[in-house]
């Protein structure tokens, strides 16, 4: 069979089908049974794709910028120059739970994204990668500013509602964590005295006798009156051997 | 002005008229397009007895949703995407096997390989090797086939119809090609390029 017999027969074969769906739907619009959806509906439906991508870009920036200042914030930060230890704890300690939201918002974005006329002519890994980026950019601005300070100071001070628990007890030491700061009170050859932030709820608070990590010179102790950082299993007797010890500057303090 | 039924009007050209209102204009877009679609659904809805149904439904759609068209952009691939997506749902209805819904591919960024022009007598290869092997392929390959080979869409226009970036065209296109030479004879050889013995 040449290629214009095959045609002319498949042209035959739908001709009657063709012609009938062309009557058909003709029909149904000339007759006003099927409408032309109007174009309010499309914008309407653009304007809210926009805002909720712009919000979930917002919610992701916040997250992650949340995400770094808890961490800057608790100290958990230094764990990871202490060590394999140290780092192993930073692991442990870390807010895997906002991480798994943020992950979860970062493709909720991308999906959302791929609505858009350009969105889907850039493969999953591209588009998440350009989402995380202008997140990352947007977070630093945040944590450029007292933003997450002042809502940690309200959380701690007058109390913050839905998301006060994530910023209380930040800047409070967590034996149970093996992570503690505080000012230093005194200070011996080889220890040191440690008030430490506690949670307020904590009746009595309790002084801790820190031993400097093994191996370190006493020119590495903290003198009266700095704020440290100290990553260490707490013992009998309020004493924590320390594994890791870190003076805190002025602008860590501030966190 | 032209005439609703010049035939030098563009199809978004037309798309504007109906867009203003002239509902008789529509019947342009659909004999222009009634023909590709219906070869679509048939080849693509493979053992579906209710192919002028759904294409009927592609249309009905067309015309409901023709109001969001960008008369800046090409038709071509915005009806075809209605297509798809109807086609897909017919299927999705229809089928006990489940529709893979996430492709890998579209994971990471491909580069792109645009086929060569073929030699003449590739064609008629071609059109045996398709007509022996698309059936049994899977419904994401043989939309792909298609839509490169029987509906002559440049890989472009297929990104843009199936939302998938080139690069996912360009591997997902050599991947069911590979597909299709496993279900021919091995004297079959492998298509390189759009034919129009399906038009």
């Amino acid at each position: 069979m040449n290629k214009a017999s095959h045609t002319n027969q498949m042209n035959f074969m739908n001709e009657n089908e063709n012609k009938n769906i062309r009557s058909q739907v003709l029909e149904k619009i000339t007759s006003g049974k099927i409408n032309m959806t109007p174009r309010f509906y499309f914008v309407l439906k653009i304007v809210a794709l926009v805002v909720v991508v712009l919000l979930t870009l917002m919610v992701s920036s916040l997250l992650i910028s949340f995400i770094i200042f808890s961490l800057m914030a608790s100290g958990r930060l230094v764990l990871l120059g202490f060590g394999a230890r140290g780092f192993l704890n930073f692991f442990l300690l870390f807010p895997w739970l906002l991480l798994v939201v943020e992950i979860l918002l970062l493709i909720a974005l991308e999906r959302l994204l791929k609505h858009f006329r350009l969105g889907y002519r850039s493969s999953f890994s591209t588009l998440i990668a350009v989402i995380l980026c202008m997140s990352l950019v947007i977070s630093v601005v945040i944590n450029s500013t007292s933003f997450h300070r002042m809502l940690q100071d309200r959380a701690e001070k007058s109390g913050l509602p839905l998301v006060g628990d994530y910023y209380r007890g930040l800047r409070r030491s967590q034996p149970n964590e093996e992570i503690f700061r505080g000012v230093v009170s005194d200070v011996s050859t080889s220890s040191f005295v440690l008030n430490p932030q506690l949670d307020s709820d904590d009746a009595v608070i309790p002084k801790y006798i820190v031993f400097l990590p093994a191996g370190s010179a006493s020119s590495s102790l903290p003198l009266a009156g700095d704020t440290v950082f100290v990553a260490g299993q707490l013992r009998a007797g309020n004493t924590i051997q320390a594994y890791g010890l870190q003076k805190l500057s002025n602008s860590s303090v501030s966190y | 002005m032209l005439a609703p039924n010049d035939i030098s009007m563009s199809d978004e050209e037309v798309a504007v008229l109906v867009q203003k209102g002239q509902k008789e204009s529509f019947g342009i877009l659909m004999d222009r397009y009634e023909r590709k679609l219906f070869s679509y659904g048939k080849k693509f809805l493979t053992g579906q007895d209710n192919i002028e149904d759904v294409v009927q439904e592609v249309f009905i759609k067309t015309y409901q949703n023709i109001q969001s068209f960008d008369a800046s952009q090409k038709f071509s691939p915005w009806i075809y995407r209605i297509a798809h997506n109807t086609f897909v749902n017919a299927l999705r209805k229809n089928s006990k096997s489940p529709i893979r819904f996430f492709d890998f591919d579209t994971f990471i960024a491909h580069p792109v390989y645009e086929d060569a022009m073929p030699a003449e007598k590739e064609q008629k290869r071609l059109r045996d090797l398709i007509d022996q092997g698309l059936d049994k392929l899977s419904a994401d390959y043989r939309e792909i086939i298609i839509l490169y080979y029987i509906q002559n869409l440049t890989y472009k226009e297929i990104a843009d119809i199936l939302h998938i970036p080139i690069g996912t065209v360009s591997v997902r296109l050599l991947r069911a090609r590979n597909e299709l030479k496993k279900h021919v004879p091995d004297e079959q050889s492998e298509p390189h390029e759009p034919n129009e013995f399906y038009e």
